[in-house]
């Protein structure tokens, strides 16, 4: 009895690690999202506020801020757009364990998509495989149900 | 002339920034990182430095401490422009010797306003 307790509160301290690391984790990718996203806006608000400002500000300067604007203007769309898709990352069905050996086979779809109907081709990891393969590396599946899984490959490189 | 040093590795708020100064005629000087800043603080003299916080190598908090161990520098104000905008960071700002801490982003006709006004 007086083990177990002892295992459960050992349990409980590494999930609480746990938990407090991943918070640590979120907290420095908001803070880098966020940093990105101000230095965007700074940017667009300070050029914006010159050009108003100045209305005889030469063609060449005007052109120029004007091109940075619509620059940084896309960066933020490609950052939230990104954010966004990693939202989607972690957020999939996962994948059977039982399936795991088999999703790398040419045709294969998983039973557990989001999708009503499988809309790939069932040809992507396989040919995944088979690029990485013919230059020596190695791909696998990992289930990290219920969040989605992890496809990781290897891949040596000649340092010479 | 009153001489500014601009501090910012994003060269675009560097640029706009420069080009700001320029028209309410400062003699205008820019570093693109901490140590850039060292350097040309140390070179210039300048009366006032808009020192961004987050920056590769030296960050702002360090080149801050520098001057102010300085006795030819430690009289240079110092205006923090950084993303970061909790109360935590503002108050450590402060609390090393920055004359004035403003997040980003900001009204350009704000920091000018605040700029001449410590100057003053």
């Amino acid at each position: 009895m007086t083990l177990k307790i002892l295992d459960e509160t050992q349990k409980a301290k590494e999930s609480n690690k746990e938990l407090k690391e991943k918070d640590k984790q979120k907290d420095e990718f908001l803070d880098a999202v966020a940093h990105e996203l101000k230095t965007s806006i700074t940017l667009i608000r300070a050029l914006s506020e010159i050009l108003l400002d100045n209305k005889d500000i030469e063609f060449e300067t005007k052109t120029k801020s004007l091109n940075s604007i619509v620059g940084e203007s896309d960066r933020v769309s490609r950052l939230i757009n990104n954010i966004l898709d990693l939202e989607k990352l972690a957020t999939g069905k996962g994948i059977g364990e039982d399936e795991l050996a088999l999703i790398f086979d040419k045709f294969y779809q998983s039973k557990n998509q989001n999708i009503l109907k499988p809309k790939g081709s069932g040809l992507g990891l396989a040919i995944s495989k088979q690029i990485i393969e013919s230059h020596n590396g190695k791909i696998w599946a990992q289930n990290i149900k219920p969040h989605g899984a992890r496809i990781t490959f290897t891949l040596p490189i000649n340092l010479n | 002339m009153q001489k500014i040093l601009i501090v910012d590795d994003e060269p675009n708020i560097v640029m706009s920034l420069e080009y700001l100064f320029s028209k309410e005629n400062f003699e205008v000087y820019i570093a693109r990182d901490g140590s850039e800043a060292i350097e040309i603080a140390k070179l210039k003299i300048p009366d006032i430095i808009l020192l961004d916080i987050m920056m590769p190598n030296v960050d702002g908090y360090q080149v801050l401490k520098f001057l102010k161990e300085k006795d030819n520098l430690k009289n240079i104000k110092v205006v923090f422009l950084s993303a970061k905008n909790k109360l935590s960071d503002i108050e450590l700002g402060l609390k090393l010797g920055a004359d004035k801490y403003i997040s980003k982003p900001f009204s350009t006709k704000k920091l000018v306003k605040e700029v001449k006004s410590l100057l003053k």
